[in-house]
């Protein structure tokens, strides 16, 4: 969890609006430092959390979370964490997303679902609301589903745990070079289809000049939701880099190591 | 410090002969003890060498086990397969298990290729002489005279070295010797050998690539590198991609089996992270057309780089590049275990094949030792003619009055 | 065109929207056809939830409207809603919709266009939407052009945040993006950079010296001939000048 996005975004893990839909796309960079904030960030806040880890193994989140200061195994062990490891399960999309859907929905509204269900004395502990956290919905695409079934399966994750169950979620989708690459049927088009969707995104790229060791890339924070007294869609722009145990996020020009 | 402190190549340091097993005994792993490993120092990660020293150290100390580094080949596939063969040697010497798949030549043939190890260069310095050698009598005999100024400054190292060693050197003029290979437990995959069957369009995979993971899957089951066997298992993976694998994503722009590739290294990728294996996959990326396919292709692999030869390119007789025989980009650093990955500090990276290195160097400038001098130093010559001993013999010769 | 929906005096057709999902545009959308013309209203949602929609509508009577949630179960994964992406046909929504006796006076609202021909076949959408065209009052809802899709009338007009703003503007081109305010650089300076238009005519006028102009070559080649190039120089004391050498200072 990194304190200064957590402003950026103004969330914090005792106050966080509810009902987001979070995408975070990558382009020229590796963005999966996000999904540890999140993935730390949900986990702190005590919500349920679902995470479908399609790229990497359970060690590999375990090894990074410590270093955020949160324990995966404990968490699973506790009934928090329900984590889908994609490289063990042998996935086979091209038979629809339909299982894998269903999986996040029974992990979603399990018995320790959403508060309400009150049996504070002894019973296993009580979760907040439902969060899903899918790194990255690429490799869907690499294993030969079609956008739109990628944006179908999506579609049914929003419905449900956004609007049904009042939580949250947040899903990485790797880019590969350059927007206008015309190359239509691919990541472009499925990003296109999921920023329509979503209420936040967060795009984040590699420096346009190309490598810098003290600047990472930068990241674009755009709102489309609506505000309880105005619609407007807000865009900020970081600057990051990522360290050992977290990520400093700067206005452009701002770096420490120039300053 | 200005003072050669590594006694890499000092005769005086060298031991007559040296195995892995005393080699292994310099690092510091405690968990395992597998010939021809590592930790990680920067997240305790098991690494194995990659055979190019400086390749090992772009990659952060070593290639992780369990990790796939993917190597965009260059025009002739010369130097790609040259890392491959030192990835292959590498395993040959600390006795690692080896895995070549090939559509190509015969994998025997890629073995017999190998280069020969320089065995008794493997020296490591051994921490005892190491500050007899930086004392002050030899020191001050290496020693430059310059400016106090510049005196204290850091040396400037464009080759890529850790202050370690890890790994071996070859000789690529020689083979290795038939014995020394043959020790090694070696599995070959030979895609002619494997009868194929048609596969039908609509399916996702193509039938030579899940021949090649079954039986990877079953060298794997069989010799016990998911569970208990103590070795490592070295997986070369000869131009994956080609069309005589039977894909099509070298010929056309819209291949058929567009995600053949990229599933089968979702699948490596998902064999190896529960094994004691690493693998080296080299792909024919200048043949594929579609761009957004190789930046997936990259990015299901864990490190990917790419080599540029200068071979019948028009930077063959560039002056910049005279001293390389090629670029090397890197497009993907390995995220294993840690927030941020290790980013070399430099992106500008070129190679060149000595006789007993490949290595990997920072892109520079060459120094101008070129004939033509400029204005300034001619003008004064005339002046200087009687005191010429100060000025180098090479621009008295171009004097022409 | 928006006028006309709210006076109530048009003859009803499609209305296509572009743009990027807001969920006030739909409400906006309904809330015209809702309160100034007395008639049944049937959305069919994809793209929003039912909540959504209605927390929306908390003023306005919707006795008058009927939700058809296609939202959470679009594709009938789950078995929970009754209309699923399958159900888009001539047949179904039809039935669906002569609930009210008096066809004309019914309004049907997609949200959004885009999501059905994700699911349907093109030319389905349009013969069936076309089809319904004769019987009822439409408004469509397509948020993103994934494919293109071409309707005999098609209405596009932009909506701003103010919703008095767009009744006024009744430009259908969706390119009318409000008057870009232009900087003017040479606004505040602390010299001139203006010409007054006696300083511009005199400025015209001006002939340069060497322009190429009628004039201009007139004079010369009447007067061509009239002096040979010279150059006049004289060495003051500080100049070193070598007889021998004229050449001294070049690098020859």
């Amino acid at each position: 969890m990194f304190a200064e996005l957590n402003s950026i975004l103004n969330t914090f893990p005792d106050k966080f609006s509810q009902e987001e839909f979070i995408i975070i796309s990558e382009r020229r960079c590796d963005a999966s430092f996000l999904i540890h904030h999140f993935l730390s960030f949900y986990l702190r806040a005590r919500c349920k959390v679902c995470f479908l880890g399609l790229v990497q193994s359970f060690s590999h989140y375990n090894a990074v979370s410590q270093r955020l200061g949160v324990n995966l195994v404990q968490a699973k062990e506790k009934g928090q964490l329900v984590f889908l490891e994609g490289l063990q399960e042998s996935l086979d999309p091209t038979k629809g997303l339909q299982d894998l859907f269903q999986f996040v929905r029974s992990s979603c509204s399990g018995p320790s679902g959403p508060l309400g269900c009150t049996d504070r004395s002894g019973g296993p502990e009580e979760w907040g609301p439902p969060v899903l956290l899918v790194d990255d919905l690429g490799v869907l695409l690499s294993l030969g589903v079609s956008v739109g079934t990628v944006l179908d399966f999506s579609h049914y994750c929003r419905a449900t745990v956004c609007s049904r169950l009042q939580g949250n979620v947040v899903m990485l989708l790797h880019c590969d070079e350059e927007e206008d690459d015309g190359d239509d049927e691919g990541a472009e088009q499925l990003l296109k289809g999921l920023t329509h969707q979503c209420s936040l995104t967060l795009h984040v790229q590699g420096l346009p000049t190309g490598y810098c060791r003290d600047i990472h890339g930068q990241m674009e924070v755009c709102w489309r939701r609506q505000q309880a007294d105005e619609q407007h869609t807000l865009n900020k722009l970081f600057q990051y880099k990522v360290h050992d145990k977290g990520a400093s996020f700067f206005a452009r020009g701002t770096s420490s190591a120039f300053l | 410090m200005a003072a050669p402190v590594s006694g890499v190549g000092n005769p005086g340091v060298r031991s007559s002969s040296l195995n892995s097993t005393s080699f292994q005994k310099k690092t510091r792993s405690k968990l395992l003890s597998i010939p021809g490993t590592r930790p990680s120092v920067q997240n305790g990660q098991l690494l194995v060498s990659t055979g190019v020293t400086s390749l090992d150290f772009l990659l952060g100390g070593g290639l992780a086990v369990g990790a796939v580094l993917l190597i965009e080949e260059d025009y002739y596939d010369s130097y790609s397969r040259m890392i491959l063969k030192y990835f292959l040697a590498e395993g040959v010497v600390c006795q690692h298990e080896l895995f070549v798949a090939s559509a190509q030549d015969s994998p025997n043939d890629i073995l017999q290729e190998l280069p020969s190890p320089i065995m008794d260069d493997v020296a490591i310095p051994k921490p005892v002489e190491q500050p007899r050698l930086s004392s002050e009598p030899q020191d001050s005999l290496d020693t430059m005279k310059i400016a106090w100024r510049y005196q204290n400054l850091p040396k400037v190292q464009s080759t890529l070295t850790s202050s370690s060693r890890f790994g071996h050197y070859y000789d690529v003029s020689k083979t290795m010797e038939a014995e020394i290979r043959q020790a090694a437990k070696c599995h070959c995959f030979n895609l002619p050998d494997h009868p194929q069957q048609t596969t039908p369009s609509y399916s996702p995979t193509l039938e030579s690539y899940s021949a090649l993971l079954k039986s990877l899957q079953e060298v794997i089951q069989k010799e016990g590198f998911a569970g208990k066997s103590r070795n490592i298992l070295r997986i070369g993976l000869h131009s994956l991609g080609s069309s005589l694998w039977g894909d099509d994503l070298c010929c056309c722009d819209n291949p058929k089996h567009t995600h053949a590739l990229t599933t089968f290294l979702y699948g490596l990728r998902a064999l190896l992270r529960s094994s004691l294996a690493v693998a080296v996959v080299t792909v024919p990326s200048h043949l594929i057309q579609n761009r957004a396919l190789m930046g997936r292709i990259a990015k299901l692999s864990d490190t990917a780089i790419a080599l540029e030869s200068f071979k019948g390119s028009e930077r063959e007789t560039n002056p910049l590049y005279k001293d390389y025989h090629g670029l090397l980009h890197v497009r993907q650093v390995p995220h294993l275990n840690c927030l941020a990955s290790q980013f070399p500090d430099h992106k500008d990276l070129a190679f060149k094949l000595k006789r007993k290195q490949f290595s990997i160097e920072r892109l520079h400038l060459p120094p101008d030792l070129s004939e033509t001098v400029s204005r300034v130093s001619r003008g004064e010559v005339p002046g200087a003619t009687g005191a010429a001993s100060a000025c180098g013999s090479s621009t008295n010769k171009h004097l022409d009055f | 065109m928006l006028l006309e929906i709210l006076q109530g005096n048009d003859s009803g057709g499609f209305l296509l929207i572009k743009g990027i999902r807001h969920v006030w545009v739909h409400l906006f959308i309904i809330t015209c056809a809702l309160l100034f013309r007395d008639e049944d209203v049937h959305v069919i949602l994809f793209e929003v939830s039912e909540q959504e929609l209605k927390d929306g509508l908390k003023e306005i009577p919707s006795q008058k409207l009927h939700i058809h949630n296609a939202y959470e179960d679009p594709l009938g994964w789950t078995n929970s809603t009754s209309f699923t992406a399958q159900h888009f046909s001539l047949n179904y929504l039809t039935q669906m919709l002569k609930l009210n006796p008096q066809p004309k006076a019914t309004t049907l609202v997609i949200d959004s266009l885009s999501w059905i021909l994700r699911h349907v076949s093109t030319t389905n959408v349009c013969s069936t939407l076309h089809q319904l065209k004769k019987e009822l009052f439409w408004v469509c809802f397509m948020p993103i052009c994934i494919r293109e899709c071409i309707f005999q009338q098609e209405h596009s007009f932009r909506i701003d945040e103010d919703l008095t703003i767009t009744v006024l503007n009744k430009t259908p081109n969706i390119e009318s993006v409000p008057e870009e305010h232009q900087m003017d650089p040479t606004a505040n300076l602390t010299f001139n950079l203006r010409l007054s238009d006696k300083e511009r005519e005199a400025k015209e006028k001006l002939l340069l010296p060497f322009m190429f102009s009628k004039d201009n070559t007139e004079k010369l080649l009447l007067h061509s001939g009239s002096g040979s190039g010279r150059i006049l120089y004289e060495p003051d004391a500080s100049d070193d000048y070598d007889q021998e050498d004229p050449d001294d200072d070049l690098d020859v």
